[in-house]
């Protein structure tokens, strides 16, 4: 019997924890109408062995169960899976996610008849829902889809190229959206583990700096959260170390760019809070100075208003 | 022919008056011609060189002759001139060279011998009177040469009329409208200027004043119905030449043309020249994109299948496959739901009429009985109880929740069933995806269906027209294309559809068979369409269809001769659209009391939840704003409701 050599899409499933979740999970790639792929499972400190029972065939030689690490970090966790892959294209699972099962065959469909027309291609990326739901114990709840939008983004992603520039202002797609060649993410350095947060964003950012990336807007995959999250404000406190790490990387010109932009950004032009990307990015609006009087009257007509 | 055996019983000579009597043009009036001829043009490399010319050349054809007859006058006291001196003077005019004016001419000519057929009124007329034996002859004012107008009676049906004196002003330089060419033919014939000769003709000055005062017994020829104003300077290109065209079914001579019943002219006057236009653009479309086939989708394609049919070959598409094939949204929805979208998901349950979740479920291939405790959860109770369109939000979170069963059914189905489509497909490098419209959804459903996902961009979907939602599929990658609403009057299209031109054409386009309610194998293992049994108010709402289609196939007949003279191309102008829009904004109460009691069904799947087009007001409730509002506001078509319950 001859060796079939390594599957064609590896995917990576880390930071595995919750075994009702992983279970989803793995029902979600064992229902892809494509089946030849290869699954690395890398297990967190918290799974604590219990992951095993959550696996439909322990004995599938298409799944690798990768033991847990000390001290390890997800991003750590992810290239470890990575590398731990032969295969032509990549993809990272997360354990709440999704696919909808036509996901692996559409995407790697469309990567091979858009790497063909246009080389420099290396990735694909599809339209995402965000599944909002409730974990009880073993039982999981959906309360809500909707489209799924990074911040700060008003649109939906379009059909086409992936244009660079909408991966300044945030994470563009997550991770389970986006099927990559695993040798282009290889060269760009995997993900970056010195990155306590935001690793994803930045390796979105890096990977599509160097590669064409194409957008196939059907919602194919759900990107799945609590319903009762709070907002990341970890994100939030982490998003200027990586502004700081593309200005250190630019040096001096960049610094000088930042001056430019933030001078023309002062001068406040009607033009400029339009929106230069195309209005693509939502741009804090401003608002409009009523003088004295209106504002009276709209001091007026808010207690009026109440009044009533 | 009332009296005609009197009028004639005395007399020894009969003559008539040519065009508008004998002849009538297939235009709304005879200078309608110049904008045809000026449509042909630009066709023409002539039209590379002298577009600014061309671009008014029917004014200029006008001028010309207004010119031509002022230079006669000048030099020789009358206005009287031929088709030569016309020509002539618009050369000189404008400096044109002679092959230009040779073709303009030939192309008049050619054209006016195409548009002009017999008058039956005319030809009754002149059949008997040669049959009775009187002399005849033929009077026009006219500066087409006599030979040529000979000829054209002759192939009209005017049988043994080249055998017989016509005397044109043109040529003779005197008129009838001043009584000499009266004269001059009495001169010339022998014929007596008394009432022993009859003319027949259609201008009260000229045809009956003058020749009643000459002595002669006359008749006014009250068929015509012509009034030669020219059209405004068009907005969009090709715009008068259709309009010309489309006018004249409002004309008298048309009748003979259309379809006797209220349905099948409204069919013939107001759908026929849409639905002529729609089936020239396939043509061309299927040309412009190399299309290797058209796809007609059930039900709505069934009349554009036909149509196409019938103008294929005088089209030149011989080489495009054409092939009519069962599917429906309900159909689609068992396969061809491949990603979740929340907002499309939304629209399964929505509708003016409510609709139960077990409806609903039942849509996206789901028993709603499994989903109890998912209902519930929304607040859904009685899976049998109609929804609100207030509430139906319920239903849609409840699909949500079971998005992924929903997916894995699809899935499941998909590779069951898809080799149904693939078929459809075909080998073809790109399909036709034609359809009535309106937002690409059966086209997405029909794509999502396929083996191969790259397959969707061999799709290029071609409908009548498209609405502001079809974003959503474009977004995705599909290509569409709306025939009505791609042109400058795309806002006021779309506003017209909404106002009840989508049931209007939903229902003019209806086929005679019942909606695809599922796929089935059969006894040989292949995959065939499950028709639904269509209830009784559908068989009749069909019924009414056909009647209305029978008018629209008559007219597409009818006009399949310009094929002879333009490409598909020219001829593909969206302003064919114009009569439908008119019909949809303003109805006639006529037309509106035939349609109004009709029927719209958007529920999925099932044709025997009905709304009619118009909610009938009546009594007191006509007169008071506030029922008027709630009437107007659940009639789908609002044209129709002004119609038949005037404000006031």
């Amino acid at each position: 019997m001859t060796d079939p050599g390594p599957a064609r899409i590896g995917i990576v499933l880390p930071d595995a924890a919750t075994p009702v979740l992983v279970r989803r999970a793995l029902e979600s790639i064992a229902s892809q109408s494509f089946r030849d792929w290869h699954l690395v499972i890398v297990e967190t400190a918290n799974a604590s062995g219990s992951l095993a029972e959550a696996l439909p065939d322990p004995t599938d030689p298409r799944i690798t169960l990768l033991p847990s690490e000390e001290n390890e970090v997800a991003a750590a966790a992810i290239n470890r899976g990575l590398a731990a892959l032969e295969t032509e294209l990549a993809i990272i699972h997360a354990e709440r996610d999704s696919w909808a099962p036509d996901f692996l065959h559409v995407m790697a469909r469309t990567f091979d008849r858009m790497n063909a027309a246009l080389p420099g291609l290396k990735g694909v990326v599809s339209g995402v829902a965000s599944v909002e739901e409730s974990v009880t114990g073993n039982h999981v709840r959906i309360d809500s889809v909707r489209d799924w939008r990074p911040p700060g983004l008003r649109d939906d992603l379009r059909n086409g190229v992936f244009d660079i520039r909408r991966s300044i202002a945030a994470n563009p797609f997550p991770a389970i959206a986006f099927l990559f060649d695993r040798q282009a993410a290889v060269d760009v350095g995997l993900y970056d583990t010195t990155l306590p947060v935001l690793a994803e964003w930045d390796f979105h950012q890096r990977f599509c700096l160097e590669n064409d990336v194409w957008v196939h807007t059907e919602r194919l995959a759900f990107h799945r959260c609590a319903t009762d999250r709070t907002d990341p404000s970890e994100s939030a406190a982490f998003r200027a170390l990586l502004t700081n790490r593309w200005i250190r990387r630019e040096g001096a010109t960049g610094l000088g760019t930042l001056q430019v932009l933030q001078a023309l950004a002062a001068q406040g032009t009607p033009e400029s809070s339009a929106g230069g990307m195309d209005s693509d990015v939502a741009l804090p609006s401003q608002k409009k100075s009523r003088g004295p009087v209106g504002d009276a009257l709209s001091r007026f007509n808010r207690l009026r208003k109440r009044w009533v | 022919m009332t009296g005609w055996a009197e009028l004639t019983e005395d007399v020894e000579v009969v003559t008539f008056d040519v065009f508008d009597t004998l002849l009538h043009r297939k235009v709304r009036a005879p200078v309608d011609v110049f904008e045809l001829v000026r449509l042909k043009a630009f066709e023409s490399d002539f039209a590379l060189q002298h577009q600014a010319f061309l671009d008014g050349y029917a004014a200029a054809r006008r001028d010309a002759e207004r010119a031509a007859r002022r230079a006669r006058e000048a030099r020789s006291g009358d206005t009287e001139i031929r088709l030569d001196e016309i020509f002539a003077q618009m050369r000189d005019d404008h400096d044109l060279p002679d092959a230009l004016v040779r073709f303009l001419k030939a192309t008049e000519l050619s054209l006016e011998d195409t548009l002009l057929f017999a008058s039956p009124e005319g030809l009754e007329r002149y059949t008997a009177a040669r049959t009775a034996g009187r002399k005849l002859g033929f009077l026009s004012d006219m500066y087409l040469p006599s030979e040529w107008i000979l000829g054209k009676l002759e192939r009209a049906g005017f049988q043994g009329a080249t055998e017989l004196p016509l005397f044109v002003s043109g040529e003779h330089r005197v008129t009838k409208r001043s009584g000499q060419l009266y004269r001059l033919a009495a001169a010339a014939q022998d014929w007596p200027l008394s009432p022993a000769w009859l003319h027949v003709g259609d201008n009260r000055r000229a045809d009956v004043e003058m020749a009643d005062g000459l002595g002669l017994r006359t008749e006014f020829a009250t068929w015509a119905d012509v009034a030669n104003t020219a059209q405004p300077e068009e907005s969009t290109f090709g715009g008068n030449a259709v309009a010309a065209i489309a006018g004249f079914a409002e004309c008298r001579p048309s009748r003979i043309f259309q379809p006797e019943g209220t349905l099948e002219q409204i069919g013939y006057r107001s759908f026929g020249p849409l639905l002529f236009g729609f089936t020239l653009w396939l043509a061309w479309q299927s040309r412009r994109l190399s299309l290797g086939k058209l796809l007609f989708i059930a039900r709505d394609g069934r009349l554009p299948f036909r149509l196409f049919e019938m103008i294929r070959s005088s089209a030149g598409c011989d080489a495009v496959e054409a092939e009519y094939f069962y599917m429906s949204r309900q159909v689609g929805y068992l396969t061809g739901m491949r990603e979740w979208d929340s907002e499309q998901t939304r629209r399964i349950t929505i509708g003016r009429r409510p609709k139960s979740a077990r409806r609903s479920f039942g849509a996206v291939g789901l028993d709603a009985v499994d989903h109890l405790e998912e209902l519930a959860r929304f607040g859904i109770e009685d899976i049998d109880r109609p929804v609100a369109p207030s509430e139906s939000w319920r239903v849609a979170k409840a699909l949500d929740a079971v998005h992924m069963e929903v997916l894995q059914k699809n899935a499941s189905a998909r590779a069951d069933l898809q080799t149904y489509y693939q078929q459809a497909l075909g080998d073809a490098k790109r399909v036709g995806f034609v359809d009535i419209g309106w937002v690409g959804n059966i086209q997405r459903l029909f794509a999502n269906s396929l083996t191969e996902p790259g397959d969707r961009d061999r799709l290029i979907g071609l409908y009548l027209g498209m609405l502001p939602g079809a974003a959503f599929n474009e977004a995705r990658g599909l290509q569409m294309e709306g025939f009505m609403t791609s042109g400058p009057e795309r806002d006021r299209v779309q506003a017209a559809l909404h106002a009840g031109g989508l049931q209007l054409l939903e229902f003019a386009m209806t086929a005679d068979h019942g909606t695809t309610v599922g796929l089935e194998r059969d006894s040989d293992g292949r995959i065939v369409a499950v028709l639904e049994t269509p209830s009784r108010e559908e068989v009749e709402y069909a019924g009414k269809a056909m009647r209305v289609q029978q008018g629209i196939t008559r007219f597409v007949e009818e006009h399949l001769y310009l094929l002879d003279h333009f490409s598909p191309e020219t001829l593909a102008r969206q302003c064919w659209g114009e009569p439908l829009l008119r019909l949809v904004e303003h109805p006639t109460p006529e037309e509106a009391r035939a349609l109004a009691g009709l029927t719209h069904s958007d529920a999925l799947g099932s044709n025997s939840e009905r709304l009619p087009l118009v909610v009938p007001l009546t009594g007191w409730r006509r007169h008071l704003p506030s029922q008027r509002r709630q009437a107007c506001t659940a009639s789908y078509w609002k044209g129709g409701f002004d119609a038949l319950c005037p404000a006031g």
